[in-house]
């Protein structure tokens, strides 16, 4: 079996449902789209006043009847396709850093398009990075054309499944036209879409002009869509977790509900960033057990409308790349696979999604390679058990030299590539006593060097 | 090297023992010189051993390389001792792991890849009492003594024997190499070892070292 774990019972997420549909019935969504108002009260919502708009269970439901439980993300080269749904668990990025953790200076500096080439050139080479999002913002181009330069740097220079964060409804179109024009035309792009969309929604309740603008136009071009909301306890939610799982569980039913009222064939991803807010720091926590504790939950109500998942999986509130990191995105990490979270997002960022940094996206690949091994779980059938071998060997026996283990040793044990488990400090030291960062950093001018675009 | 040899070297390296056998045979059958086969294997062996070095194969790999050249050696044995030369040359190691400690995974790693790579190699075993490596030794005529310790309780052994071998007069005729997971370079320094393999690949080119400057 595949370890999992849960956090929440059917009961606690049938009531989690129900709070959801009382809030969506009772409450209402403000909605200031002009279209998403109009196909809302057309299909039946309540609007009592001009913006704020009641939906019905029964819209939801339907919207719901539309969606399907897997999406798959095609890659190009030689990279599988992402197969999104059910207890697999992929690893990529996060986008939009302010400002990259310079490996070369140690200097915290706005983020170029030249660290956004090397970012995704990491990206194409680590073998346990599934998916990516371009992970900065660029200060070398003006922001009206920012997303889209991300775009087109990632599809340069990784063929791995590239998940866009757009910041206007003309950034979509945009994405759409560059990437079919990269599949040689919108139909071949739409049968194996090499590009999907990420939208984060507004919370506590809010259907912003702006969202909704990305998310209709998404739903019109039909590519796959991570619908992401992200309340925060005790600022823009209720300090309840339990809350928070309400609103966040409400605001993606009702975005759900206006992307299939447009295009009913667009595949969504249920997909959260719902995390803890820390009441000194005046910001949020993506590090926190909370944290984890929430993407378990969201993961199964996720499972319980019978969607793909995705969240914030490997995040550190860390300014560097220190203990503090690693055992923040250990957790994250962890805590979201085992919950089966289809997709998971959060590498290449420190500092709480401010800040990239490129060593940490090699650590991180580290890490994504252990809980991968955790994920498979335990083999047990005759050959694994082995006992015609134990009987052979006997007590006293030695099994290094025995075929089986040559045959197992490999895939049942997973091998680092930068976790330190020599034995003896002597070359450590001579070495210059590198930490963990001081490893990963060292990598990267071979990484670069030796990248070749999968073909 | 004959295109023999590069098949022979190539068997080990690919770690294909049906193969290396098959080669070791037609060698023995076509009487080629069974130095030029033994030392065709072992440089295949090396291979082996070099990728251990760079982390691209790991011990299990390395011990069935060392198996496969056991095998091949139990083939060629019998022309070689016909030569009578390969006994003259060979340098004997003894090789244990010292009193108290009952550790024998490392240490036979180490015996392994010393007798695959032409040492003789005489195997106290574990938890071996300190005069015995002694007395060994001298019976063996070996020229070098190997110890092995994997705790920080059973290491303080290394030295005594060290000095134990000063009181007899005797430090002078046996190199002694040092190793284990209790031990380090600085360590095995300090305690004035002639050499440390830190593994058994290098405890193999630190015994070769050490042979090549006794001669």
């Amino acid at each position: 079996m595949q370890p999992r774990t849960e956090v929440l019972s059917q009961d606690e997420l049938y009531a989690i449902h129900c709070a959801s549909v009382e809030v969506l019935e009772q409450v209402g969504v403000s909605v200031k789209h002009p279209e998403a108002l109009r196909l809302l009260s057309e299909a039946g919502a309540w609007t009592d006043d001009d913006r704020l708009v009641r939906i019905p269970y029964r819209l939801v439901e339907r919207a719901l009847a539309a969606c399907v439980p897997m999406v798959t993300l095609y890659a190009r080269g030689e990279h599988p396709p992402l197969k999104v749904g059910g207890q697999r668990v992929y690893f990529g990025t996060q986008g939009w850093a302010l400002d990259v953790h310079d490996w070369r200076s140690g200097e915290y500096r706005g983020a170029t398009t030249q660290d956004l080439v090397e970012a995704t050139k990491l990206a194409e080479a680590l073998p346990n990075l599934d998916f990516y999002m371009p992970p900065c913002g660029l200060v070398d181009v003006t922001p009206e054309v920012e997303d889209r330069r991300q775009l087109e740097v990632s599809l340069q220079y990784t063929h791995k499944h590239i998940n866009n964060q757009a910041n206007k409804a003309q950034g979509v179109r945009d994405a759409v036209r560059i990437a079919a024009q990269v599949a040689g035309s919108e139909t071949r792009l739409k049968r194996e879409p090499f590009i999907s969309l990420f939208t984060c929604l507004d919370s506590p309740l809010l259907v912003s002009f702006n969202v909704a603008d990305m998310v209709i136009e998404t739903a019109r071009q039909g590519l796959p869509l991570a619908l992401d909301s992200g309340p925060m306890c005790g600022a823009n939610a209720p300090a309840t977790l339990a809350a928070v799982l309400v609103l966040t569980n409400a605001e993606t039913l009702a975005y759900i509900t206006i992307a299939k009222l447009v295009n009913p064939e667009v595949a969504i991803i249920y997909t959260s960033w719902a995390r803890p807010f820390d009441m000194r720091a005046a910001g949020p926590s993506l590090g926190g057990p909370e944290f984890g504790l929430m993407r378990i939950a969201t993961t199964q109500l996720a499972r319980y409308y019978n969607l793909p998942s995705g969240g914030g999986a490997l995040c550190t509130d860390s300014k560097t790349e220190d203990a503090q990191m690693g055992a923040e995105k250990m957790a994250t990490a962890l805590l979201s696979a085992l919950a089966g979270t289809n997709l998971m997002f959060g590498m290449s960022m420190i500092e709480g999604n401010r800040t990239m940094s490129l060593e940490t996206m090699i650590v991180e690949d580290e890490l994504a390679g252990y809980v991968k091994r955790v994920m498979q779980g335990i083999r047990v059938d005759d050959d694994t058990m082995a006992v015609e071998l134990i009987r052979k060997i006997g007590p006293g026996g030695q099994f290094m030299g025995e075929a089986h283990t040559r045959a197992h040793y490999r895939s049942e044990m997973w091998i680092p590539r930068l976790m330190d488990r020599s034995v003896g400090a002597d070359k450590w030291i001579a070495e210059g006593s590198p930490d963990i960062a001081m490893r990963a950093r060292r990598m990267i001018p071979e990484i670069l060097q030796r990248y070749k675009l999968s073909e | 090297m004959s295109e023999l040899c590069e098949q022979m070297k190539a068997a080990i390296a690919d770690l294909d023992q049906s193969r290396a056998l098959e080669l070791a045979h037609s060698a023995v059958d076509s009487g080629l010189d069974p130095l030029k086969a033994v030392e065709a294997f072992a440089s295949g062996l090396r291979i082996v051993g070099d990728q251990f070095e760079r982390e691209e194969v790991f011990l299990p790999e390395l011990i069935w390389g060392a198996e496969i050249m056991k095998s091949v050696m139990a083939v060629l044995e019998p022309k070689l001792q016909q030569q009578e030369r390969r006994s003259a040359q060979a340098a004997t190691i003894v090789l244990g792991t010292v009193q108290g400690d009952i550790h024998n995974i490392g240490k036979n790693i180490v015996s392994t890849m010393l007798s695959v790579s032409g040492f003789r190699v005489v195997d106290l075993g574990v938890d071996v009492p300190d005069d015995k490596f002694i007395e060994r030794a001298q019976d063996e005529k070996a020229q070098i003594i190997g110890m092995a310790a994997f705790m920080s309780t059973t290491r303080p052994h290394l030295g005594s024997i060290l000095l134990r071998l000063q009181e007899l007069g005797l430090r002078d005729r046996f190199k002694v190499m040092v190793g284990g997971a209790a031990v380090n370079r600085a360590y095995a320094q300090e305690i004035g070892a002639d050499g440390y393999g830190e593994n058994a690949v290098e405890a193999v080119t630190v015994a070769e070292t050490l042979v090549a400057g006794a001669m």
